[in-house]
């Protein structure tokens, strides 16, 4: 019962579409299922985030990378599997987080439960936008690293950089530019995205 | 420093009454060896999982009591000073009690002698081993070019370098001593301490603090409201210049560039070639 009423409280809030931070408790599990299915929303630490409709360029970028990393996994075999948003990834194994990464490869199948991940992904790409570069920036590097995630990279399709950190060896955020090369790094750097390719490919969308 | 053996680490952990849960979600030890801590003591420890422990059972009390104990008679002859010197090193093994780590407050971080230099984060105790030479150059360096621009254009901020105590949440369960830092606000700044976030925060990394500074003490400072935050990496000669608030923004540098300061709107710069200039030769020393 605790969900609705919580819902309710901020239903004005979630409607009116401006990037919000709110405060809810996430009383019982399935809370998330009282949402309306037409708003996409991000769950970390009992707080609701909003999830604005993605632009054709965020759009356009996720959809590269995840492409180049398929087309890795399909030649190369292994027990990796990438996927592209939405995908319901439950970071902590708990009730209080439950995210969905632009793009995420988990190579342990294990995690695959109910439909959802289980756990955390060991690879995780979030391409920023206006309304969620604190959210990524921040507390999902927070969380991701807490979590074990072993490579989480933060995609900046404005600024057309790209900050990988590798959390598995505790290396240092590199940024790489618009016309580089970056490899994934938990594939043992074989696999490669050509963001000169990428970006020469989706140019005619910043015009 | 009397190093704690581990079958004594052991016995403390169990005798502060740390829960399996506790051990594995707020200490961060690995299920491996907290089975092995629980039930299996005999077992051989890694180094790392030897570290790890030490930092669980860690506690001031242990090492001011293998400090020699004649320090009171020593004091007692000289003439002044006598009584407070004695006060002070009579205190800590007297009034801190043993706790568990994530428990600690101000009042056990004031009892510790000064010539333990620890960190309270969020009630865990850390202890800040001496830092080394290349990491003292580089902070007092850039402490001393802000400082200098601060003082040519006659502003209102205050810089300061380690130690000095600041209490970024405004609580009694965290007080942390950056390396360097700029405090704007000059109501935050009372006699003993920093009581509130500064404005600008640099840490020099060093082996042991690397991990804390990249993960713990970054989120803190995000959180309690720091505008700006350097990880200068004396290593890797890469300076990571992070902007918090609304508009997060990440940037890295070498150590040939001028760093602008954004707190001072980019005017002040640091210049990193002339630092490593200053300690370039401790590079091209032998290990």
């Amino acid at each position: 019962m605790l969900q609705t009423i919580h819902f309710g409280k901020h239903s004005r809030q979630f409607r009116n579409l401006k990037a919000f931070r709110k405060q809810v408790t996430f009383a019982q599990e399935g809370a998330e299922e009282a949402l309306p299915d037409d708003l996409r929303v991000e769950l970390i630490d009992g707080t609701f985030y909003e999830m604005l409709a993605p632009t054709t360029i965020h759009q356009a970028v996720g959809g590269f990378i995840h492409k180049i990393l398929l087309d890795h996994v399909l030649t190369h075999g292994g027990p990796c599997m990438p996927f592209a948003a939405p995908v319901d990834v439950q970071l902590d194994e708990d009730d209080k987080t439950m995210v969905q990464p632009d793009v995420l490869i988990v190579c342990d199948r294990k995690r695959f439960q109910h439909g959802r991940v289980f756990g955390a992904p060991d690879f995780l790409v979030e391409l920023l936008s206006p309304s969620t570069r604190k959210k990524d920036m921040q507390y999902k590097l927070h969380k991701y690293g807490h979590a074990g995630v072993r490579e989480y990279w933060i995609v900046d399709p404005k600024k057309k950089n790209v900050i990988v950190y590798d959390l598995e060896h505790e290396d240092f955020p590199v940024i790489y530019g618009e016309k580089d090369t970056v490899p994934v790094r938990i594939l043992d750097g074989k696999c490669q995205v050509d963001f000169s390719q990428l970006f020469s490919f989706i140019g005619f969308l910043y015009d | 420093m009397t190093k704690l053996t581990l079958d004594q680490m052991i016995l403390i952990t169990t005798m502060l009454g740390y829960t399996k849960e506790e051990l594995i979600y707020d200490c961060g030890l690995s299920q491996e060896t907290v089975q092995k801590i629980l039930h299996a003591p005999q077992d051989p420890f890694t180094e790392e999982e030897k570290n790890a422990l030490e930092s669980l059972v860690y506690h001031p009390i242990w090492q001011g009591m293998t400090k020699p104990k004649q320090e009171n008679t020593v004091h007692e002859d000289s003439t002044y000073g006598t009584s407070w010197r004695k006060e002070r090193s009579e205190e800590p093994t007297t009034t801190i009690t043993w706790k568990k780590q994530g428990t600690y407050t101000l009042q056990d971080y004031l009892k510790i002698p000064d010539e333990h230099r620890v960190e309270l984060i969020d009630g865990v105790l850390f202890d800040m081993s001496s830092p080394y030479a290349t990491h003292q150059i580089i902070g007092m360096q850039i402490y001393t070019q802000i400082s200098n621009y601060i003082a040519y254009h006659k502003g209102r901020c205050i810089p300061f370098a380690a130690p000095m105590d600041v209490q970024p949440d405004w609580d009694d369960r965290t007080i942390v001593q950056p390396d360097v830092f700029v405090v704007c606000d000059r109501d935050k700044v009372t006699r003993r301490r920093i009581f509130g976030a500064p404005d600008l925060v640099i840490e020099v990394l060093s082996p042991s603090t690397r991990k804390k500074d990249m993960n713990l003490k970054r989120i803190k400072y995000q959180r309690a409201g720091v505008k700006e935050y350097w990880m200068i990496d004396p290593k890797r000669l890469k300076v990571i210049v992070e902007l918090f608030g609304e508009h997060p923004e990440i940037s890295l540098y070498s150590f040939e560039e001028q760093v602008p300061v954004s707190v001072f709107q980019g005017d002040c710069k640091i210049d990193f070639a002339q630092i490593y200039e200053q300690v370039r030769f401790l590079y091209e020393q032998p290990d």
